[in-house]
């Protein structure tokens, strides 16, 4: 999981974390409840880092309301929001908008307790406007204030000039730009809402902590000494080991300053002293623990090492160091700190050792050093990489140089004799510049009961006795940060002699936090079973008004239409189709059409979906015969979601269109009112269900549109060149189905020519059988070949043939204004078809029309 | 890495219309019962992460209409199915005469998959017909698993699902150890014919 989404893995991995969770940041920051409604509230190319419910004072009023903060392209902003609606489906609007720049400040005050509930304040201000935000105090909000400082912090830094955040804007008038959310924009939300599942169950999990785990006391030893570069005494027993005999520290964290002075210490990686004092150390651990070295750094002169009782060992994990000079170019390493990290059970723990900038009058110095730590000192084998403010626990050890100021040596001598040390912490740089808020923000430091550890004369417990008699200090130091530490003592030890600082401990008891197995998976379980809740609830949902259509009686070429109404009443947006038949068939049968085919449908909207049955020449034939099932199920598909069925079903009207010449020929009766099974019979076995004993030479329907084109007259320019209207062409057709009309037929000569055409086009084998398609390209070259052709046609087919192509001559002859080619070219397409599984190509389409061209211009007999 | 699930897998409710199926989902999936019912007119699906035997396992449950009419076009939803669950209703005997009908479905649409024969709205003495004794006589000559469930009142739901996801998990592991012993054999051929080749070249 890579959702350890920490504060300070922002400027570096931010990316990443762009991949992994979308624009809403799910880091710890980051109020997750607001999550879907932070989707919704942030356009796609900013992203939402942190958001807390808070209490938001500006002058007298003082509302609830929601702080977030948001980045775009490295810049921040603060937006306050009201919240509307109930969660989890509240929805947030800007009304008042911070940017981070250099008109912006921040000032965090120190937690503090409101009626039993722990507070965190912060003043808030840009250009003139003022407010003042105040938060329940927990580890989002204290999170999500250090984002806002550091957004400022990092702001000041910028190398780009200052920018006119105008991308705040869309902030202005948010609510707009939520109506305006376009389909695409939302569907990636989906997506997104998918992805960051992993990161949301791990910062559920996080959010539940306490439920899952109980806090232990671990005893913490931690231990700064300068050792001006000397070797070890005998024995450190007495600063390690001494301070309770017989409660062994489970941790030990022991630093060490000028550890080595020798050049070669700073030249090479290598030092002799370092397994000197480290040999000496792990002699000197406390003699009823069994210690197993965790991590030792070194930089220079600085060196801390870290060591477990082995009991616990098995529970230390993700260890890690770094180190960070400060010195001359920040690498010299004489000066700066290195730190050791690692997770003790369910406990994040941060060492830090350092050696500050000397010198009384360096104290802004220090502070910059002191600062560049905390900065920039981060364990980047962590993914994301961990700066030391993010740690549940924080032990800050070392010489950091800090001095009395307006004192003198006497004074202090004084005090420490009438054990008065409390008279010298009101002069101790460290407490004044901490309370100041300039270093050690949120870091706690025990009394300091004990004389100051330097500067002593080697060998000695004088303080310094030479020309300079420097102010003694409180050079040596141990501050922490966290919860559920207790320091347990904080002294020096004046028995070791060897440099002119005093080595100095601090031990604590410490909460660390262990996690509960079996609570924690039913907790585990159940979060999971939550956020599959929501995500079956965010799946897409619609109704539909109709899952049955029912068209009736169809005819051939009717065109007849049914709609039904789609509804989303789901949470998200739909995308919707009509999947693919099976086999690779298209989503419906040929005389099936839906409009729209597919779509999509934002919440709560409506679209109606038209169903459209229209039998062309194509399905007639399979359909009259009862080939193919008059019913169809579309499959409603919603992405990423459910299908739905839609039955149609209709009853088709058997008809002359479709029918073959062999039966066509051998009955009496129009073809409408024979019954179904009469005809199926006919088409099956022409001959023996024959109606007529001699059949007709040309099918009668032929030859009534034949018959009445002629009455229509042909001469009135191209009869095929528009198409007649839908009832037109219905009546013909009810006309020959039912009917034998002997008058005229009541509509324009060009629905008779189409019918013509449709009915060549439907019939259930061409004029030109398909066995014979191949044959008439390939004797398309000459007329002499054609003709072979024809005379082996089955002879209706061959009478239909002459039959129609007397006609066409007839056409021709008497309508000046029809081109033959471009009648040519009309008729061969429904007259010489290829087999279904054949392929037309611009060529074979040409050689057909060829093919019959012949005919229409050579006036013999064919 | 630590991901959210460690197997994905898909299983199919099938059976007769008016069983209870979505019901059986519903309550799954949502731990919720409506008596209200309303046909599945079409194939829906919902998802619950569950931990079998220490893994975690996410199960994408597909929920198909009963109905004849729809019998061809479900059946295309077997496709890439790891478990199907055929439903009959305890009070309907002739659910439990179609359950025949049902698994030859399944015989005919998948290759390999596991099955688990469930006789739902076991919640009523009075209304049942499909006695257990007969269901389970029929559940061993077919070699299934029987389990009789409430989804009313979540009754066997739980254990009936992490039944067929066990034999899931089983069957995958299997699947996994068949591979591996293959792909090794493979190896071992592979080496064989390459010693086998160069002998050939020395000779030559």
């Amino acid at each position: 999981m890579e959702s350890a989404s920490s504060s300070s893995s922002l400027d570096s991995e931010g990316n990443q974390h762009r991949h992994d969770c979308g624009r809403v940041w799910n880091g710890m920051s980051m109020d997750a409840r607001y999550i879907p409604a932070l989707r919704r509230l942030v356009p796609p190319d900013h992203r939402a880092v942190g958001c807390v419910r808070c209490m938001i004072s500006r002058g007298r009023k003082r509302t609830p309301q929601v702080c977030v903060l948001v980045e775009h392209m490295q810049e921040h902003c603060v937006l306050i929001c009201a919240e509307e609606g109930a969660l989890p489906n509240a929805t947030l609007k800007s009304d008042s908008r911070f940017p981070i720049n250099v008109d912006f400040r921040i000032d965090i005050e120190p937690v503090s307790t409101v009626g039993g509930s722990r507070v965190i304040t912060a003043n808030l201000s840009y250009k003139r406007k003022k407010l003042i935000f105040e938060a329940d105090y927990d580890d989002t909000a204290d999170r999500f204030v250090k984002e806002i400082s550091k957004a400022f912090e990092n702001s000041k830094y910028r190398n780009t000039p200052a920018s006119d955040y105008l991308w705040v804007e869309v902030y202005k008038n948010n609510s707009k730009f939520f109506l305006d959310v376009n389909p695409e924009d939302e569907d990636d939300l989906g997506e997104e809402n998918k992805a960051s599942r992993e990161c949301m169950v791990k910062c559920l999990m996080q959010e539940r902590e306490d439920e899952f785990t109980v806090l232990n006391e671990f005893r913490i030893f931690t231990g700064t000494w300068n050792v001006n570069g000397m070797a070890p005494p005998e024995s450190l027993s007495e600063w390690l080991a001494s301070s309770a005999p017989n409660e062994p520290p489970d941790v030990y964290a022991i630093g060490f300053q000028e550890l080595d002075l020798s050049k070669e210490a700073f030249v090479f990686a290598d030092s002799p002293r370092e397994k000197e004092w480290l040999l000496k150390v792990k002699e000197s651990l406390h003699p009823k623990g069994r210690y197993k070295e965790i991590k030792t750094v070194r930089l220079i002169g600085m060196m801390l090492s870290v060591f477990v009782e082995e009991k616990h060992a098995p529970f230390v994990a993700n260890v890690d160091c770094n180190s960070l000079g400060t010195g001359i170019l920040g690498m010299m390493g004489n000066k700066g700190g290195v730190g050791v990290r690692l997770d003790l059970h369910s406990t994040s723990i941060c060492f830090v050792n350092c050696h500050l900038a000397a010198h009384a009058e360096e104290r802004e110095r220090r502070n910059q050093d002191f600062n560049d730590i905390r900065n920039k000192l981060s364990f980047n084998q962590m993914r994301p990489a961990k700066s030391v403010s993010e740690h549940d626990q924080i032990y800050w050890m070392g010489d950091m140089n800090y001095r009395l100021q307006d004192t003198t040596k006497q004074h202090v001598e004084q005090a420490c004799a009438n054990n008065d040390f409390s008279s010298l912490w009101e002069r101790d740089q460290l407490r004044d510049q901490q309370a100041k808020r300039i270093i050690f923000i949120g870091f706690e430091e025990g009394p300091l009961n004990f004389k100051p550890t330097y500067k002593y004369d080697v060998g000695t417990n004088q303080w310094d006795t030479s020309e300079k008699a420097r102010v003694p200090a409180y050079c040596d130091r141990v501050l922490w940060r966290g919860n559920n530490i207790r320091q347990l003592c904080y002294k020096s030890h004046d028995n070791f002699v060897i440099s002119d600082h005093k080595p100095v401990l601090a031990e604590f008891s410490s909460g660390i936090r262990v996690v509960d197995a079996v609570k924690r998976k039913e907790i585990y379980q159940e979060l999971m079973k939550q956020l599959d809740k929501e995500e079956n609830d965010f799946m897409p949902q619609v109704t539909v008004d109709e899952h049955y259509l029912n068209f009736g009686r169809v005819h051939f070429y009717e065109r007849v239409q049914r709609s039904f109404k789609i509804t989303n009443t789901g949470p998200v947006i739909v995308r919707f189709l009509f999947k693919e038949q099976p086999k690779g068939r298209r989503y419906a049968k040929d005389w099936l059409k839906a409009d729209p085919h597919n779509g999509t449908l934002k919440k709560g909207e409506s679209c109606d979906i038209t169903l459209e049955i229209l039998v062309d020449p194509a399905s007639a034939s399979k359909l009259n015969m009862g080939e193919e099932k008059m019913s169809e199920v579309l499959v409603l598909h919603l992405v990423d979601g459910k299908d739905i069925f839609i039955s149609v079903d209709m009853e088709y009207q058997h008809s002359c269109f479709g029918c073959s010449l062999e039966a066509l020929v051998r009955h009496m009766t129009p073809i409408g009112l024979l019954p179904q099974e009469t005809l199926i019979a006919l088409e099956t076995d022409p001959v023996k269900n024959a109606e007529l004993g001699v059949p007709f030479e040309t099918p009668t329907e032929l030859w009534i549109i034949m018959d009445a084109l002629q009455r229509k007259g042909l001469s009135g320019g191209n009869i095929f060149g528009k198409s007649g209207s839908q009832v037109e062409i219905q009546t013909v057709r009810e006309a020959l189905d039912t009917k034998r009309p002997d008058g005229q037929l009541d509509v324009s000569v060009h629905a008779v020519a189409e019918c013509l055409l449709l009915f060549l086009s439907a019939l259930r084998e061409p004029v030109i059988p398909y066995c014979f398609f191949k044959k008439c390209l390939d004797s398309s070259v000459t007329y002499t070949q054609a003709k072979s052709v024809i005379q082996e046609l089955p002879k209706v087919h061959r009478d239909t043939f002459r039959y129609l192509v007397l006609f066409l001559q007839e056409l021709l002859q008497k309508s000046k204004r029809l081109e033959v080619n471009i009648l040519a070219t009309i008729f061969s397409a429904v007259m010489i078809r290829p087999p279904q599984d054949g392929q037309m190509t611009p060529s074979k389409e040409r050689m057909r029309s060829v093919f019959l061209y012949h005919f229409l211009v050579n006036h013999c007999e064919v | 890495m630590n991901r959210e699930y460690d197997h994905l897998f898909k299983l199919l409710i099938i059976g007769d219309s008016g069983v209870g199926k979505s019901s059986l989902l519903l309550r799954f999936a949502d731990n919720t019962f409506s008596g209200n019912y309303i046909t599945t007119i079409g194939v829906d699906f919902k998802i619950r992460t569950i931990e079998v035997d220490g893994e975690r396992v996410k199960l994408q449950i597909w929920d198909t209409a009963g109905q004849e009419r729809f019998r061809t076009i479900t059946s295309t939803y077997y496709r890439g199915t790891h478990g199907v669950i055929v439903v009959y209703d305890v009070t309907n005997g002739e659910s439990f005469a179609n359950v025949k009908r049902w698994l030859h479905e399944i015989d005919q649409n998948c290759d390999v998959v596991n099955r688990i024969l469930v006789g739902n709205k076991n919640d009523d003495p009075q209304r049942k017909v499909v006695l257990t004794e007969d269901a389970q006589a029929f559940a061993d000559r077919m070699n299934i698993e029987l389990f009789e469930t409430s989804a009313k009142d979540n009754f066997n739901v739980e254990e009936m699902f992490n039944a067929v996801t066990r034999m899931v998990l089983k069957t995958k592991k299997e699947e996994l150890r068949d591979n591996l012993m293959t792909s090794k054999n493979d190896n071992v051929r592979l080496r064989k014919n390459q010693k086998g080749k160069k002998g050939s070249k020395c000779c030559s």
